[in-house]
């Protein structure tokens, strides 16, 4: 099977997988973008749920209403239609996101999950990750997040993570593994990486990403009380921005305080539109980010 | 209204399920046996679509403040009412003051309660069910504690006749070993013929995580993957593939000998290969089974699949058209 070949199959008898490619990138996950919104333009009648992978999608179905193969067939219809997606208009908002790195919450989870959970039982992640991807410290690599803005690709696991992806080339992203085996906890709002996707924990959680800090700002706010939450809440939504920001421990208090009173808002940039083809040159794509964010 | 006077191991509030947010990480919820879900509510003359309770292993004990007709489905959890045994799988008629209680589970994991009229609490996102992991729906979005007060909902559409019992049309595995359906896939490219056939032939043990999430299960030896230069972005380790959404049922390769099972409170995408699909109608079986139980996986195709599903929706519909 060729890397790039698209593969069609069944999850049992109401799900339909497409995986477009094995390895991720990017245009193949616009590509999905695509593809979901010309799913939901058809309003097919036996569509249940769905939801985007990084280079695949899923989709949940009645069989009963559509059967299996006559889905798939439809399915791989829209799939097909979508062919050049370089002119894409893709909105969302540029999001800025606070993030206390090596705080003392994540990094007491992640020295009591070693032995069995992970891959060597000496370095915490953040510095076992900073190790494997040539940084001399866990400055660096922080540094390396902060250097250029994330896209959400899905919001997937449970409600509220974002699953982002660092707008670089390939040969610039970090890259790690995923535990050994998942950690029966993490705790809300832990920042972390598992393949070459930066993920966002909610809430409390089973998870096998690796833990670098911990975000002062939610993702999930339930009672919609704060002011990025009115209109919904879960926070990502794919296509938009992360821009990544380090902060000490005093002014991750301070959001918290904030937070707590219910006045926290993000800094945030409503409205952005770009296209595929803006990521030609990563360089300056992320400079203009800066620019819109900061101005 | 009912008094919790005992939650019970874990009591929830369930519906069917709630769709159409997957895409935003939510789980559909709702009971995880939805046989014994429909038969509870059909046992009471409610529309299907009221919510129930859901009781796993130990079962919690309520008061009654007002008349009531319910009736308990599932796992052999005989219930009690002021003391005295009762049966499963039938129609019964409680009095305002009386106590509902259960003997030790004897059998299966999880039995359903329902109410005529239906556990009534807010309609969230379309539906009853609770979602605990986050919070959502059901009583204030946990599992019942001592002291919650329920009120009966308006959802019933007809009289059944007190006694009515269907325990003898009722086919339900309550045993430690359960055959399982499987439809190969989402990426079971990366099993070899022998992966497929250890996953085919092995006795899969249920751990002692076990919940509406998921089940991990074990078995003794690896299973086997095709060895491969991981692609980009997958993780470096050999059961990592670059995200996938999670279907229910879905066993992924958490480890190699320690998949994961995802239930209706499910982890909706995640970046373990995805070897095969429990099959819709079985998932009433794994509902069923419990820590230390033993599992088999046997291959079908998705035509056999939808086979089963017809004979399983044919074998429900016989039963509730049996009650009036």
């Amino acid at each position: 099977m060729a890397e790039n070949e698209t593969m069609y199959n069944f999850g049992g008898d109401e799900y339909i997988f497409v995986e477009l490619s094995r390895p991720f990138n990017l245009s193949v996950n616009f590509r999905i973008m695509g593809i979901l919104t010309k799913i939901l333009d058809a309003k097919l009648p036996a569509l249940v749920d769905y939801t985007p992978g990084n280079s695949s999608f899923l989709i949940r179905y009645n069989p009963d209403i559509t059967p299996p193969r006559e889905m798939m067939d439809i399915i791989r219809g829209l799939e097909e239609s979508i062919t050049d997606v370089t002119s894409m208009k893709i909105t969302g908002r540029i999001i800025e996101i606070p993030v206390l790195f090596n705080d003392p919450w994540t990094h007491e989870t992640v020295m009591k999950y070693r032995e069995g959970y992970h891959q060597q039982t000496e370095l915490s992640d953040i510095d076992y990750c900073a190790k494997i991807n040539g940084f001399s410290s866990a400055d660096g690599l922080i540094k390396a997040i902060c250097s250029a803005p994330y896209m959400v690709l899905n919001s997937g696991f449970i409600p509220g993570l974002a699953e982002c992806y660092q707008l670089k080339p390939e040969e610039e992203q970090i890259q790690v593994p995923k535990y050994l085996n998942p950690r029966p906890y993490t705790p809300a709002l832990a920042f972390s990486y598992a393949g070459a996707f930066l993920d966002i924990y909610p809430s409390e959680s089973t998870g096998g990403a690796q833990l670098f800090g911990m975000c002062a700002g939610p993702t999930i706010n339930l009672e919609q009380n704060l002011y990025d939450f009115q209109d919904s809440m879960i926070l990502p939504k794919p296509g938009d921005l992360f821009c990544i920001r380090s902060i000490d421990m005093e002014e991750f208090k301070a959001i918290r305080a904030k937070l707590a009173d219910g006045t926290f808002r993000y800094k945030t940039v409503h409205g952005f539109t770009f296209t595929p083809k803006d990521l030609m040159d990563y360089a300056q794509f992320a400079e203009t980010i800066k620019r819109r964010l900061y101005a | 209204m009912i008094k919790i006077k005992k939650p019970g191991l874990f009591t929830t509030v369930q519906d069917l399920g709630r769709f159409g947010f997957y895409d935003q990480g939510l789980a559909p919820s709702g009971a995880l046996d939805p046989n014994s879900y429909r038969i509870a509510n059909a046992l009471v003359g409610n529309q299907q679509g009221a919510a129930v309770l859901e009781m796993a292993y130990i079962g919690p004990e309520i008061e009654f403040t007002e008349n009531a007709v319910i009736a308990v489905t599932g796992a052999n959890m005989v219930p009690k009412v002021n003391g005295q045994t009762k049966n499963l799988w039938e129609t019964i008629a409680l009095k305002a003051g009386d106590v509902l209680s259960f003997k030790n589970i004897a059998g299966g994991a999880r039995a359903y309660l329902a109410v005529k009229g239906g556990i009534d609490v807010p309609l969230v996102m379309g539906s009853y069910s609770t979602y605990t992991p986050s919070g959502i729906g059901g009583y204030k979005g946990r599992a019942l504690k001592a002291g919650d007060e329920l009120n009966i909902g308006k959802l019933s559409e007809k009289d059944v006749k007190i006694g009515t019992n269907v325990s003898e049309k009722i086919s339900l595995n309550l045993g430690h070993h359960f055959d399982l359906r499987i439809v190969g896939g989402l990426c079971d490219y990366r099993l070899s013929e022998k992966g497929k056939h250890t996953l085919s032939h092995a006795d899969f043990t249920i751990t002692s995580m076990a919940n509406r999430v998921g089940y991990r299960i074990k078995l003794t030896e690896p299973i086997d993957l095709i060895e491969r230069e991981q692609p980009f972005g997958a993780g470096s380790s050999q059961t990592n593939v670059v995200e996938v959404g999670y279907p229910i049922g879905s066993l992924h390769l958490s480890g190699q000998t320690q998949p994961i099972i995802l239930l209706n409170d499910a982890v909706t995408v995640g970046g373990y290969a995805t070897i095969a699909t429990i099959i819709s109608c079985d998932l009433n079986l794994i509902a069923q089974a419990g820590p230390g139980d033993i599992l088999n996986f046997h291959y079908v195709t998705v035509d056999e699949a939808m086979e089963a599903r017809r004979a399983n929706a044919t074998y429900v519909q016989n039963i509730i058209a049996s009650i009036s």
